[in-house]
């Protein structure tokens, strides 16, 4: 029977109910598809070229436990607070206290479980499609990926299993501790008030020197090492807390002092921020560390992405190299998009032992070379020279690597050309009549250059695989020009640009879920203010814009102490990475812009439950 | 003399689009005044509250016509509307309604804000408004440390700090023990004799009705009776209201 009048109060706050259970759901799915990857050690070995890749994700997985526990501590304080007036009910009506903490306890383990069973689907389907879609995107075929493992499954069942109950085992206490009548009130919410100014003044500076010290012990991470890591996590935490719980009231207070805050709403705004943040100091850090995460997990991602054409463009002037084209292989050149370059050289070739190649044809049509600068290849010597050599011979001998390159595509043997070696194998340049008559076998390469790998990655991948196929002696690295490099690179740095793009998709999808979950939970106290206001004769759009500039700062937050976290902690990956900035621009426009529709989503529908719409006939 | 408030045939239909229609106001004709204080009385349903939410502006009528300081409200567009609102009404509910995140002197302060008025002029308006109420010790205190009695008067203190020319009262001492409502009913008729500002409060307790000079009683969406003060006593006027009331109960 009681169970019969709980099920039916929960048809009421049906909205509430979704809102929460969407929630729980993304925090399940999310914490799959991490432990999925944390606990693939196959994987992670094998696609990754920092050594201690497993234990990070180790740290990272605490860490994300840590965001889950937080998350799910503010879902069940909203369960309480939404059912605690029901059960209240169910008291005065002669309900036992015990009979409705089972209740309280039964309802909490069921949305729980149905939110882990859920959830854990929509991780392996958020995972696999995160996980093909990525490698699709970034043309990267990793090996040993799953979208399951048993060790995730059970990681995220033990979890929730054990959050949940603690979560359970909390409410009935509370619900103890509870008088009747306070549980009968418990909708009217009243929030704490924000202490007074001298402490925050203190909380406020040590905020900020604890930050200021995290960012500075990340840019020594080389020499601190791991501990480094975890004492710049554990400062970049704290601070951040304090920051939000008392800086930002400080200059909220002082904010409050100028003429200027009299106009319009200016006060009611400060006003509610300076409650808001109060409330929302935990959820801010948290999503403050979770934007960062986010940021900076795409930022290494692209910036492995973009590394991956810079240092192929670093060891060859042309993009590919096809030996004797077939018919097909010719078609497919011909698709071939944003040619800056293409010739075709003929060869003859004595029992793999003697190469003849034609002095006319590469004076004509010089190989593209790099220039070299020192030992270096600087940006600017990517581009092709224009003639640089005068005749077959100078490319011997000012541009061996060059040439090297090319006779390793035609013997498929390592060669090693030097100025006065033609190397291991004997070749020689000869004059038109002299090529012409030489006996051996013909064949000829083409040499093509494009402008951009992207737009033709399935032309080239064919080409590279038809190329494989159709010559035996062919191995992964005979096929010369920059586009075999970047095949090479995405295997080795794959892994890493993989998991940052992985990472960021889950700690962006957290973090929406998270802040939107906790914004939207505050509709009930604002609805009456915002009556009130209006009454007190602001008009509509005047609450429409103090309502989105009020969600603007709470979300405004986050996102610049997670570009401050961002941009000293970069840094960091300085080991692995050339330029750490590399990718950072990219990342910061994807996450700004996904960032911002959070927003404006949070926004509208904010203001749908408000209902701030003027009531005219 | 003039009136604040013109009502003419004013009918309010909830459901109209239902197969059950519910008219809560049938035709109601009223005039309240300049400097008038007005009490509307009535059993729950008879339509006090749904009177009260048309000439407050919350909420648009079916047909009839509204007009304070002879502009006819419901012809303003949104934003118009809310600056009438803003400039010509003040509101005082039964459950206060004031905003737990700003403290007394900021919420008194915001009618004032709203209408763009300069700082120095509206600590002042807000010190005299506070003082009349006898709340100058309370203005840094937010409204969960206030007692009941306190938050209705700041709520009367908003009501009163942009000077409007009409205060609506909805229950305004519903919440109130006797001791608080008695209180409170004395600031409101200082606030009418002193301001000269008009009031029309609605409410179902005779004892505060009586602080009226003029009494309709609401039944079934219609006015059928109105009770006049004249030159009586309050006390009297009491008596006569009750027995009024035990009148309508046979």
């Amino acid at each position: 029977m009681l169970s019969k009048i709980a099920l039916s109060t929960i048809k009421h706050r049906l909205k509430d109910f979704i809102v929460l259970f969407t929630g729980l759901t993304i925090a399940v799915a999310i914490f799959f598809m991490f432990t999925t990857i944390a606990n693939n050690r196959a994987f992670l070995e094998a696609n990754s070229i920092i050594q201690q890749i497993t234990l990070i994700f180790v740290i990272g997985e605490f860490l994300l436990g840590f965001i889950t526990l937080i998350y799910l501590t503010f879902a069940n304080n909203f369960l309480l607070q939404l059912r605690q007036r029901e059960y209240g009910l169910l008291m005065m009506y002669g309900a036992t206290k015990s009979q409705v903490s089972q209740l309280l306890f039964r309802e909490t383990l069921i949305l729980g479980s149905l939110a882990s069973v859920v959830g854990i689907f929509v991780g392996m389907a958020l995972t696999a499609i995160a996980g093909n879609v990525l490698q699709k995107l970034l043309y990267l075929n990793l090996p040993h990926w799953q979208f399951f493992n048993g060790r995730g499954l059970i990681v995220t069942i033990v979890f929730f299993a054990v959050i949940l109950t603690i979560n359970g085992i909390w409410n009935v206490l509370h619900l103890k501790r509870t008088q009747l009548n306070d549980l009968l009130h418990a909708n009217q919410v009243n929030e704490k008030l924000p202490t007074k100014m001298g402490r925050y003044f203190i909380f406020g500076i040590l905020g900020i020197i604890l930050m200021i010290l995290s960012f500075i012990i990340m840019h020594k991470i080389a020499q601190m090492g791991l501990m480094g890591l975890i004492l710049a996590l554990i400062l970049n935490v704290s601070g951040t807390f304090l920051i939000i719980r008392a800086s930002l009231i400080l200059i909220l207070n002082v904010l409050q002092k100028l003429t200027g805050s009299y106009k319009g709403l200016r006060r009611f705004t400060i006003g509610q921020l300076t409650f808001r943040l109060s409330a929302f100091d935990k959820l801010l850090t948290i999503v403050t560390l979770m934007f960062a995460l986010a940021l900076g997990a795409l930022s290494v991602g692209r910036g492995f992405q973009m590394t991956v054409p810079i240092l192929a463009s670093q060891n060859s002037a042309y993009t590919i190299a096809i030996k004797d084209p077939t018919k097909q292989e010719t078609a497919n050149i011909d698709k071939l998009t944003g040619v800056t370059f293409k010739t075709t050289y003929q060869y003859k070739m004595v029992n793999k032992a003697k190469l003849y190649l034609s002095k006319a044809e590469f004076s004509q049509v010089n190989l593209p070379v790099l220039a070299t600068n020192g030992t270096m290849q600087t940006q600017e010597s990517l581009k092709i020279p224009k003639t640089t050599y005068a005749d077959a011979k100078e490319l011997a001998n000012k541009y061996p690597s060059a040439l090297n390159q090319l006779l390793v595509n035609i013997t498929a043997n390592n060669v090693n050309v030097t100025a006065n070696n033609m190397g291991a194998i004997d070749a020689s340049f000869l004059n038109k009549t002299a090529f012409a008559v030489a006996k051996g076998q013909s064949g000829s390469i083409t040499v093509i250059r494009v402008k951009d790998y992207n737009a033709n990655e399935t032309t080239l991948a064919a080409l590279v695989k038809s190329q494989m196929a159709n010559h035996s002696d062919f191995s992964t690295d005979t096929i010369t020009g920059t586009y075999p490099i970047v095949q090479l690179l995405r295997s080795y740095m794959g892994g890493i640009e993989f998991m940052g793009f992985f990472l960021a998709i889950a700690f962006l999808t957290m973090l929406a879920s998270t802040l939107m979950f906790k914004v939207l939970s505050n509709t009930a106290i604002d609805k009456k203010r915002y009556r009130i206001l209006s009454m007190i004769g602001a008009n509509t759009s005047l609450l429409k814009q103090t309502n989105a500039k009020e969600i603007g700062v709470i979300f405004g937050i986050p996102m610049i102490i997670g570009f401050l976290d961002v941009w000293f902690g970069l840094p960091m990956f300085k080991p692995i990475m050339g330029n750490v900035y590399l990718g950072f621009g990219f990342a910061a426009v994807v996450v700004v812009i996904l960032y911002v529709l959070y927003y404006l989503l949070t926004v509208f529908l904010y203001q749908k439950i408000l209902a701030l719409k003027q009531k005219h006939n | 003399m003039k009136n604040v408030i013109e009502v003419n045939n004013l009918t309010q239909v909830y459901g109209q689009k239902t197969n059950k229609p519910y008219k809560a106001l049938k035709g109601i004709d009223l005039q309240v005044a300049n400097g008038e204080f007005v009490a509307i009385m009535g059993p729950s349903g008879s339509g006090k509250s749904s009177l009260l939410n048309v000439l407050a502006t919350l909420q648009a009528p079916t047909s009839g016509t509204v007009k304070v300081n002879n502009q006819d409200i419901w012809q303003l567009n949104d934003k118009n509307l809310a600056k009438f609102r803003g400039e010509t009404l003040g509101f005082i509910f039964q459950e206060y309604n004031l905003i737990e995140s700003l403290n007394v002197f900021d919420n008194i302060a915001l009618p004032l804000s709203l209408q763009k008025i300069k700082k120095a002029q509206i600590k002042k308006a807000v010190h005299l408004v506070a003082k009349q109420l006898n709340l100058t010790e309370q203005l840094n205190k937010f409204p969960t440390e206030l007692s009941g009695g306190q938050k209705q008067r700041v709520a009367a203190a908003r009501a009163l700090v942009h000077q409007p020319s009409l205060i609506f009262g909805d229950e305004p001492t519903g919440a109130l023990d006797s001791n608080n409502a008695r209180e409170m009913m004395n600031y409101l008729s200082a606030i009418n004799m002193e301001n000269n500002i008009s009031i029309l409060m609605v409410t179902h307790d005779a004892f505060s009705a009586s602080f009226a000079q003029k009494i309709h009683f609401l039944s079934d969406g219609q006015i059928v009776q109105t009770l006049e003060r004249h030159n009586a006593s309050r006390e009297d006027f009491y008596r006569d209201v009750l027995t009024t009331l035990g009148n309508f109960n046979e």
